[in-house]
């Protein structure tokens, strides 16, 4: 580009230049010319016109015209020679012309002027009326018209000249405007992308850090300044994760999380374990007793196994034992499978995590993705759920329902408590907590809720 | 633990094996409640002999190779006692009926102790123990092996 530019300088300097030196010739040079060769004519005029005069009226004051003529004459040729020095053309018919005229006057003007002088008129006028005279002036005024015309040509060619250079100087004026857009446009693409985009990206993702997606990396690039304050900015977001999750790993929330594994295990080995041998041995009873007391007990056995179902429930609310000895992804399973079996809705889980996820980050995964997987099953009638888990420098889950969904904020349900702990708990473990939802009223095509969040691993950074 | 004067209640009574028509079955749980409970339950029925109860995978292997009773029900949450007793149980060469019991199955893993060999596998206070296992046999088409 610059190359373009530069060369279409160049030519535009030489046209210029071209068409100054051909302006300067034509003012300088050639009007000059053609002025001197009218100037020319007329001296040439007035030597015969002097000449006749006295010739035929014997009156000296006649030769006045003649001998100014000869001197206009001289000094006019002169000029011309001078003028167009360099144009062979011009000055061989100059020298012609000069001899043309020389033998005029040497062989007609002066003869017929020596007769009169000498008293012999008549002879000088049998001279004129000879038509001697006549034909030579005619021959000069023939050679002065070509010396005319050669001017003349080269006055045209001097202006089709210029109107050559004007024309290619506006060629190249729309090239160079041509080049200069290119170069604007270019520039401008430039600029995009070594300055806007990165800072256009870097102003993105500060926001969504600063809106509390810690998961979200700030991409360094750009101008030095930019790419500066985007390493900054990363720098100051794996600081925080780091202080989150560290806290995270020491605080309330996995605390509770250990409570709560804690508790399952104490149900699975004593209250879930004492209920089913007190249910057995009222059953073995129940053959040795009576009719009334009988129906009475069964209705106990019936009793003791709906508080064991719901201890279990409870159990499996808390920590499900395969998560510890299976790991998160069967976990899910397990709950999608019990928690839609026999409904008719299609689930899907997809996943890449195996089972070497800390058992705290697991427990509390596990909670809020089952937390949102219970509500779809409570509240929103799907025709089909997918939950997506996956490894992103922590863990990553959605929990998608094609159910009938909600326009606005979530009305606050009974046992619908996924809408207040689940941020809560993900902002104390360092991540976040976002739920969307588009009602089956308002969009017939394209409705459900879609619960998503993220948790950090630990050691992140 | 079981407690030491639980002992003889464990004990497998002297005429083990020696009833003749009853469908023998051999038990396991280290929860001594819960073993007493099953144990007076499936005796009960009058369709069951209880051959052994006892509170280790081990022991109840041994009992197996003595008595061979037609079904066994273990726990799997006690010594010498997790999924890899019930495939041991699955390939012993008197292979009786294997019910796994516990107090919390998942599905997958009530899938993964099915493909190791257990031929049902029950839920504690929850599934009709009984019920479910005589329902087995009769599908299996089981009866005494003396």
């Amino acid at each position: 580009m610059a190359a373009t530019t530069l060369v279409i300088a160049i030519a535009s300097v030489l046209a210029l230049r071209a068409s100054n030196d051909w302006v300067d010739r034509r003012r300088v040079v050639l009007i000059p010319a053609s002025a001197q060769v009218d100037r020319l004519l007329l001296a040439l005029l007035d030597q015969q016109n002097g000449s006749r005069g006295y010739i035929l009226s014997s009156n000296p004051s006649f030769l006045d015209s003649y001998v100014e003529g000869r001197r206009e004459e001289r000094d006019s040729s002169a000029q011309l020679r001078a003028l167009m020095a360099d144009d062979a053309e011009v000055i061989d018919c100059l020298v012609r012309l000069d001899s043309m005229s020389a033998v005029w006057h040497d062989d007609v003007v002066a003869p017929q002027i020596a007769l009169v002088e000498a008293g012999r008129r008549d002879e000088a006028i049998e001279i004129v009326e000879s038509g001697v005279g006549r034909e030579s002036f005619a021959a000069i005024r023939a050679e002065l018209d070509e010396l005319a015309s050669l001017l003349d040509v080269r006055l045209d060619d001097g202006g089709t000249r210029l109107d050559r250079w004007v024309t290619a100087l506006g060629a190249l004026a729309i090239a160079g405007v041509g080049v200069a857009g290119i170069a604007t446009l270019l520039v401008s693409i430039a600029l995009r992308r070594g300055l806007t985009v990165p800072l256009e990206r870097l102003s993105r993702e500060a926001t969504a850090v600063a809106g509390g997606h810690l998961d979200t990396s700030i991409t360094p690039g750009g101008p030095v300044e930019v790419d500066a304050v985007a390493r900054s900015v990363e720098h100051m977001r794996r600081i925080l994760l780091s202080e989150i999750s560290a806290s995270f790993n020491k605080g309330v929330v996995e605390a509770e999380q250990v409570e709560r594994a804690r508790l399952a295990g104490e149900l699975h080995d004593d209250p879930i374990q004492a209920l089913s041998a007190a249910q057995w041995r009222l059953e073995a009873s129940l053959p040795t007793i009576g009719e009334p007391e009988r129906r009475s007990l069964e209705g106990v056995v019936s009793s003791l196994g709906e508080v064991q179902m719901r201890l279990r429930d409870l159990m499996f609310e808390l920590h499900p034992p395969s998560l510890d000895t299976d790991g998160l992804a069967v976990a899910l399973e397990d709950l999608l499978d019990e928690t839609f079996a026999g409904t008719g809705v299609s689930v899907h889980l997809v996943t890449d995590i195996d089972d070497g996820l800390p058992r705290v980050l697991a427990g509390l995964t596990y909670r809020l993705a089952a937390e949102a997987i219970r509500n779809a099953r409570r509240h929103a009638a799907p025709r089909n759920l997918t939950v997506t888990a996956q490894f992103d420098r922590g863990v990553r889950v959605t929990v998608v329902d094609d159910g009938e969904g909600f326009d606005g904020a979530p009305v606050p349900l009974a046992g619908h408590h996924g809408t207040q702990l689940g941020p809560a708990l993900a902002a104390a473990a360092g991540g976040w907590w976002e739920l969307s939802s588009r009602s089956s009223s308002a969009h017939p095509d394209d409705h459900g809720t879609t619960v998503a969040f993220w948790l950090p691993l630990a050691d992140d950074i | 633990m079981v407690p030491p004067n639980l002992a003889a209640a464990l004990a497998v009574p002297a005429d083990c094996g020696m009833t003749g028509r009853r469908l023998r079955v051999a038990m396991a749980d280290d929860d001594a409640d819960v073993l007493v409970s099953l144990r007076e339950l499936f005796t009960a029925s009058g369709r069951w002999e209880v051959v052994a109860a006892v509170n280790d995978g081990i022991d109840l292997l041994r009992v197996l190779d003595v008595e061979a009773p037609e079904l066994v029900l273990t726990d799997l949450h006690m010594p010498n006692g997790d999924e890899q007793l019930i495939e041991r149980l699955g390939h012993h060469p008197s292979r009786p009926l294997i019910i796994a019991l516990s107090a919390a199955t998942s599905p997958s893993t009530a899938r993964r102790l099915l493909e190791l060999g257990a031929d049902l596998v029950l839920r504690k206070g929850i599934d009709r123990v009984v019920v479910a296992a005589e329902r087995l046999c009769d599908e299996r088409g089981v009866t005494p092996r003396s």
